[in-house]
């Protein structure tokens, strides 16, 4: 933890307003980020943000300073992301939303499109492969601090992001999103 | 290297944040193997693509969570002040309710026992005008004997007198306004219930209760003849 979180943090404990907006916007877009990524959809993610980042407030005098703030945070997002994705299944048994799946433009794909499907690979995935994955890799959080967030073994978390990876591959090949011009190995 | 292979160093560079498209081994197996190299090129894509990818919160979202927290603390805080005001009261008010009534109770008897010994020389003069002194007096013939069949002169007088006591007590009960037990009590309502129950109590046990009934126990052992009001 810096110690301007930690500064943060204490101002934040004595009620200084200004110290809670500060911490607030600092770590929004972190929170968001994950959000996003393990629940798929924008409005969704805005709630679990927002409920993330205001339980986190609620408990930061149960928070110990010696553990890293963001993992800590994170562990909030991912229970909120949980718990948003339980309801929503409840809600899918009710309505059967249909998926919308743009249509593929493979040769024609600006960075744009790009992100697009990469979005649609991630929302693909198991949603708690894909927390693990976007914790690793977005958030470049450790496998045991990811395992500490998600509350499993370092093992598991190692093979739901290496599943996550092949996953994500396999799927972005079949839209065939890779060209040679993209990339160019050395 | 074989397709297993590559895989198992793809993933290791990959979990110890290394490119794997700078390792020469795995870029040389590629050369041969147009579907490894096509997983390196696709991994590389999506690596790039979520680094160069931002994601925004949207921009009212601190503003957001900073409004809801003041709006938590403020409730917090009027609740903590209002259980800090009264954080004694739920284990104490019943023995603080039951103590003030108890004394109360002690001081409101205690005036009244005062009000009626101040009447109690009336039990020195004659009850009635018509009537002998309740203490017989000191020129009376003591001993004096008295036909058969009739009472002692002296006995009547004492009764008579006990009686009127009595009747002054349980009057001035009667007459004692409500006020001055909610003026004492205040707001505490279980008190002034407590204070008015006792009255009650004490009311009901004095020998007069009912002065139209008047020869009602206890007073029904004094003859009909015998009573004097």
């Amino acid at each position: 933890m810096t110690d301007s979180t930690a500064q943060l943090i204490a101002g934040c404990l004595s009620g200084d307003e200004s110290a809670v907006r500060a911490l607030v916007e600092r770590y929004q877009t972190a929170v968001f980020a994950v959000c996003l990524r393990m629940l798929g959809q924008r409005e969704d993610a805005e709630d679990a943000a927002q409920e993330t980042l205001l339980r986190a407030l609620r408990s930061l005098a149960s928070y110990d300073p010696n553990r890293a703030f963001e993992p800590w945070l994170m562990t909030i997002a991912a229970n909120r992301c949980r718990t948003a994705i339980s309801n929503r299944v409840r809600r899918r048994q009710y309505s059967e939303l249909p998926e919308a799946i743009p249509d593929p433009t493979p040769n024609e794909m600006d960075a744009r499109q790009l992100e697009e499907e990469v979005d649609l690979a991630l929302e693909r995935l198991r949603s708690d492969h894909r927390s693990a994955f976007v914790l690793f890799h977005e958030r470049q959080l450790s496998y045991a601090e990811i395992a500490e967030i998600l509350d499993r073994p370092v093992g598991t978390i190692k093979t739901w992001v290496h599943r996550a990876r092949r996953e994500l591959i396999a799927f972005l090949r079949a839209r065939e999103v890779v060209q040679e011009s993209y990339c160019e190995l050395p | 290297m074989n397709c297993r292979e590559f895989e198992r160093r793809w993933q290791e560079l990959l979990d110890e944040r290394q490119r794997p498209e700078a390792d020469a081994e795995l870029v040389g197996h590629t050369l041969s193997c147009p579907a490894c190299r096509e997983v390196l090129q696709t991994q590389q894509l999506l690596t790039t693509t979520l680094a160069q990818k931002a994601i925004e919160p949207p921009p009212e979202l601190a503003d957001r969570v900073v409004e809801q927290w003041l709006r938590e603390r403020t409730r917090s805080a009027s609740l903590a002040s209002r259980r800090a005001g009264s954080a004694w009261a739920p284990r104490w008010r019943p023995w603080m309710s039951s103590a003030v009534a108890v004394l109360l109770v002690v001081g409101v008897t205690l005036l009244v026992f005062r009000t009626a010994d101040s009447i109690r020389p009336e039990l020195d003069r004659p009850a009635h005008p018509g009537m002998a002194s309740a203490v017989p007096s000191s020129d009376a013939p003591a001993g004096q004997p008295h036909p058969p069949g009739t009472v002692d002169p002296h006995t009547v007088a004492h009764l008579a007198a006990y009686r009127q006591w009595l009747t002054s007590v349980s009057t001035h009960l009667d007459r004692m306004p409500r006020a001055p037990v909610d003026e004492l009590t205040g707001s505490l309502r279980p008190v002034a219930d407590s204070v008015t129950s006792a009255l009650s109590a004490l009311r009901r046990t004095l020998p007069i209760v009912d002065r139209d009934a008047p020869n009602r126990s206890p007073q029904a052992w004094l003859p009909p003849a015998l009573n004097v009001t």
